[in-house]
């Protein structure tokens, strides 16, 4: 197993937010994690990435507890994006470069500065390499935060959201895009997500969490209407279409008529 | 290819800082020809070489060079100071000035030279400031100045506040400190009042060799440690959780930068006093022209603050000669309105 999550618990001050979480994520696969607003997905992806410490429970990361590995040696190993981008008077490519930071020792080698190239040349960014981020649009730091996940080369990236921001080209283009990074360089993803559709055309395996706690864990099979219905209180119907399921909540149909 | 492209880039950026370098360099010739002796420019190159008279050598080596040395020593300090402190506090208004740590710092010496009796006020013919205990005063600037750095710290890390509310605690801070040093000066006797006061005018004139070495240590050490540091704030420039997964601790970058550039701030205000606005304005200058990128920032603020330091300096020597106003007030009164003019121009 790559990465164990241990009956994992976080709290803040008066108020529970992760309630013994355990689950296991093996190399090379891609979770989504579904659930409901402030239902504790993005502690938990804060949990895993160090930067909150978590009150109960354990860590493993290729079996060792994450909060007593080296940090340097931790950012070898997994990349975190954010949700929300710093807007600053850097430019992109200098944005990017700083994903190596974890492999630089006293200053960027030509090696760094290919990984970055080739990395924006595969998003289709080198056009605005260039340009200052304070410039960019929402999408496209979205996109530069991506990218700098990607330069970093880790084992494991977890994504807060990757898609929001982006329109629904661009959404599908990333998550493809990390799709196949996954695949070919046997990174493991896990990453938040809103859209059940996009999910399940993204994903291998689904966390599904209501306030703080584990509804189900598993392949698509876990998108269930009962399951939908557990965490989002609405009542969705789940068809295949050409062999692949689609959600389509029943609102939506009685809306249509 | 997009990575020549990159390099020409970098070298344009690396070009930026070799043009400053030059105009610093004019500008130490410049000041160093100012002033009642009139040399011209190739006697001041001789007297640095330590070729011509005597008396050159003795108004270049002597007189006018710990001033002008001083001057751009403190102007580099300043200039990184406000710069790391704006990086790290992630406020373009951040600046030992700003943050109260220079009022701090003023506290502190108006506390060692009324309460601890580091100094007083010499009337009569050489009328000025003398020093029972001149390190004493640094000290005790120091840990006030530290002390301040240690509290708008705290502000951020425990109480959460947001970098836009630090920068105004910072007013905040720095207006408590200098209502303390009022108090201090209306319970203090004439001539310490009248030493806490010349003190706290920001000049350079003080400045011995002594000083100015111990400046050039502690700014080089300073400046040392910055650059090595240069990726750690480019990572936390794109952002504070992505950097912990890049292996760079932002609480622990953080602390120690800010206790850094406090200290280079509380040591130049304990030798010059108050000196406004160079903090904040060189990176920002800088800032406009190349980018936050830190490989370049560190660097070239540091040198614009030099060179703005001694233009203000020189300025305040020679407008009203023999008069020598004291640099703090020109920093001021000409870095003011020069900020409004670049937030007015930067919307």
């Amino acid at each position: 197993m790559l990465l164990e999550v241990a009956g994992v618990s976080f709290n803040y001050p008066g108020k529970a937010v992760l309630n013994n979480v355990s689950f296991k994520v093996a190399e090379g696969e891609i979770l989504a994690i579904l659930g409901n607003n402030g239902a504790g997905k993005s502690t938990l992806l804060k949990c895993l990435s160090r930067n909150l410490k978590i009150k109960k429970g354990a860590v493993y990361l290729e079996g060792q507890e994450i909060f007593r590995t080296n940090l340097r040696w931790f950012a070898g190993k997994v990349g975190y994006m954010a949700q929300r981008q710093e807007v600053s008077r850097l430019t992109v490519f200098d944005a990017v470069l700083v994903g190596r930071r974890p492999h630089i020792r006293l200053d960027a080698t030509q090696k760094d500065l290919e990984v970055v190239e080739e990395v924006l040349k595969i998003l289709e960014m080198e056009e605005f390499a260039l340009r200052f981020l304070d410039e960019l649009s929402g999408g496209e730091l979205q996109k530069v935060a991506v990218a700098r996940l990607l330069a970093q080369e880790p084992k494991l990236l977890l994504l807060d959201e990757p898609t929001s921001n982006l329109d629904l080209r661009h959404q599908y283009e990333i998550l493809k895009l990390l799709k196949k990074f996954a695949r070919e360089r046997k990174m493991t993803v896990i990453a938040i997500l809103h859209d059940l559709n996009q999910a399940l055309r993204f994903a291998d395996k689904f966390l599904l969490i209501k306030d703080g706690e584990i509804v189900a864990f598993g392949d698509e099979k876990v998108l269930s209407t009962e399951n939908i219905y557990k965490v989002y209180g609405i009542k969705a119907l789940v068809y295949k279409i050409n062999n692949v399921p689609v959600v389509i909540p029943q609102e939506l149909l009685i809306d249509a008529g | 290819m997009r990575g020549k492209t990159y390099q020409s880039y970098l070298w344009q950026k690396v070009l930026f800082l070799l043009v400053l370098l030059v105009i610093l360099n004019i500008a130490i010739v410049f000041a160093l020809n100012a002033g009642s002796m009139k040399l011209g420019f190739w006697a001041v190159v001789k007297g640095i070489l330590g070729k011509g008279p005597d008396a050159l050598k003795t108004v270049i080596w002597e007189i006018r060079l710990p001033r002008v040395a001083g001057a751009v020593l403190a102007g580099i300090g300043l200039g990184l100071a406000g710069n790391v402190q704006q990086v790290l506090l992630k406020n373009p208004l951040a600046s030992p000035f700003t943050l109260g740590i220079s009022q701090a710092a003023a506290f502190g010496a108006a506390f060692s030279i009324i309460v601890l009796g580091a100094g007083s006020y010499q009337t009569g013919a050489e009328a000025k400031i003398y020093y029972a205990n001149r390190y004493l005063v640094s000290l005790t600037a120091f840990i006030f100045a530290l002390l301040t750095s240690l509290i708008v710290l705290w502000l951020g890390k425990v109480k959460k506040l947001a970098p836009e509310a630090i920068a105004l605690a910072g007013v905040a801070i720095g207006s408590l400190w200098a209502s303390g040093t009022t108090l201090l000066q209306y319970f203090a006797d004439e001539l310490k009042l009248a030493a806490v006061v010349f003190w706290s005018f920001g000049d350079l004139g003080r400045l011995g060799l002594e000083e100015v070495r111990l400046l050039g240590v502690v700014i080089s050490l300073a400046f040392i440690y910055f650059y090595l540091n240069r990726w750690n704030y480019n990572t936390l420039i794109t952002g504070e959780e992505g950097a912990r997964s890049l292996g760079v601790d932002p609480n622990k970058i953080r602390f120690w930068g800010m206790l850094i550039s406090s200290g280079i701030a509380a040591v130049i205000t304990s030798f010059c006093g108050i000196i406004g606005f160079i903090g904040l304005l060189a990176p920002h200058m800088v800032r406009r022209v190349i980018g936050n990128d830190q490989r370049f920032l560190l660097p070239g603020a540091a040198l614009l603050g030099g060179v703005l330091l001694l233009l203000a300096d020189t300025f305040a020597r020679t407008v009203i000669s023999p008069v020598i106003l004291p640099v703090g007030a020109v920093t001021s009164f000409l870095g003011a309105p020069l900020f409004l003019y670049l937030l007015l121009r930067g919307k």
